[in-house]
């Protein structure tokens, strides 16, 4: 008899808006019998085949030093509250697990809304990786067409498009942020009790509503720098 | 940094009173509040992340290499004044609960 490892994969909700939603959705899967095992390069969840277990989650965007001696340190206050590491993301997201009951991971809205404010900043400021991009693919086609290598077609459009959203996505990022907390602006009250804080999400009207946001805005951008080009 | 103190800082301050790890702080303040407050790891984490950053805490490297912290003296005169803060709190409950006794 071969192993046979049985994986099921879930597409992730996003661990920085939708964090407390989808650790409810770990809990979930765990008293199915699928355990959590990773966030893969593709943002979906991993779980594998194990007995039922009644465990809750928690996700921790980690602000320090990407030396291991330092995220030694950090992973060991977990384990000594009762908190089991699991996987992390990049090592700036960090997965545990723990049996039903144990304290949460933040014990004080101060704190808990310091570490959203980081994370907010770190995103912002990658978000500009985008850009750089941007920059390059708005130069290579603006080296193209004037050479006359290209032509002004329905693709090259496209490439343009793609320039210019890549180009402003920060913008747009920041201010989709902004009425993200807006909206949700209570959720550092929820320090101790993400479950609860999990019943207010409300993932796919958020989508709709970010992605008219992003149309808007993209259309507006595109309309007064397409005529750059 | 706000001049108050929330519960969590105070007693970090205090448990670094004596140069000690991440892990240990979490156990002395368990200690000094027979058990009443405990620290969840991320809001321990990212506390003693700040105190660094606003110098009332420093880094230190112990024999084994282990990361500890102590507190500073501009820690330590922040911690005076929220002791004397704190003292007002408490004298004027206490005065005033006296005559229920």
């Amino acid at each position: 008899m071969g192993l046979t490892l049985k994986q099921k994969y879930l597409y992730s909700l996003g661990v920085s808006f939708y964090a407390e939603k989808e650790m409810l959705r770990l809990s979930k899967q765990a008293r199915k019998g699928w355990h959590f095992v990773k966030m893969n390069q593709l943002g979906f969840l991993v779980f594998e085949k194990a007995p039922i277990q009644d465990k809750q989650f928690a996700i921790d965007f980690y602000t320090g030093n990407q030396t291991q001696e330092e995220i030694d340190e950090y992973l060991e206050m977990y384990e000594a509250s009762g908190w089991t590491y699991l996987s992390n993301y990049h090592k700036r997201y960090f997965y545990f697990m723990a049996d039903s009951g144990t304290p949460n991971i933040f014990s004080d809205k101060a704190s808990y809304a310091e570490r959203l404010e980081l994370e907010q900043k770190w995103l912002f400021k990658n978000s500009f990786k985008t850009t750089i991009l941007g920059v390059i693919i708005l130069a290579l086609i603006t080296i193209l067409l004037s050479y006359q290598l290209v032509e002004k077609n329905f693709f090259s459009g496209l490439f343009i498009g793609t320039g210019i959203g890549l180009f402003f996505f920060p913008l747009i990022y920041f201010i989709g942020g902004r009425l993200m907390r807006w909206r949700y602006k209570d959720r550092s009250e929820f320090f101790s009790n993400p479950e609860e804080f999990a019943k207010k999400q409300r993932f796919w009207l958020d989508t709709l509503f970010n992605l008219v946001l992003g149309a808007i805005l993209g259309g507006l951008i595109g309309f007064i720098f397409g005529y750059f080009f | 940094m706000d001049e108050t103190l929330t519960d969590s800082t105070y007693l970090i301050l205090l448990a670094l009173l004596k140069p000690q790890h991440g892990y240990a702080i979490m156990k002395e303040i368990t200690v000094l509040t027979e058990g009443k407050v405990e620290i969840g790891p991320a809001s321990m984490y990212t506390i003693l992340k700040k105190l660094v950053k606003s110098e009332w805490i420093r880094l230190e490297e112990s024999l084994d290499r282990k990361k500890i912290y102590h507190i500073t003296p501009t820690g330590i005169a922040v911690l005076k004044k929220e002791v004397q803060r704190r003292k007002i709190f408490y004298q004027a409950g206490a005065k005033m609960l006296e005559q229920f006794d």
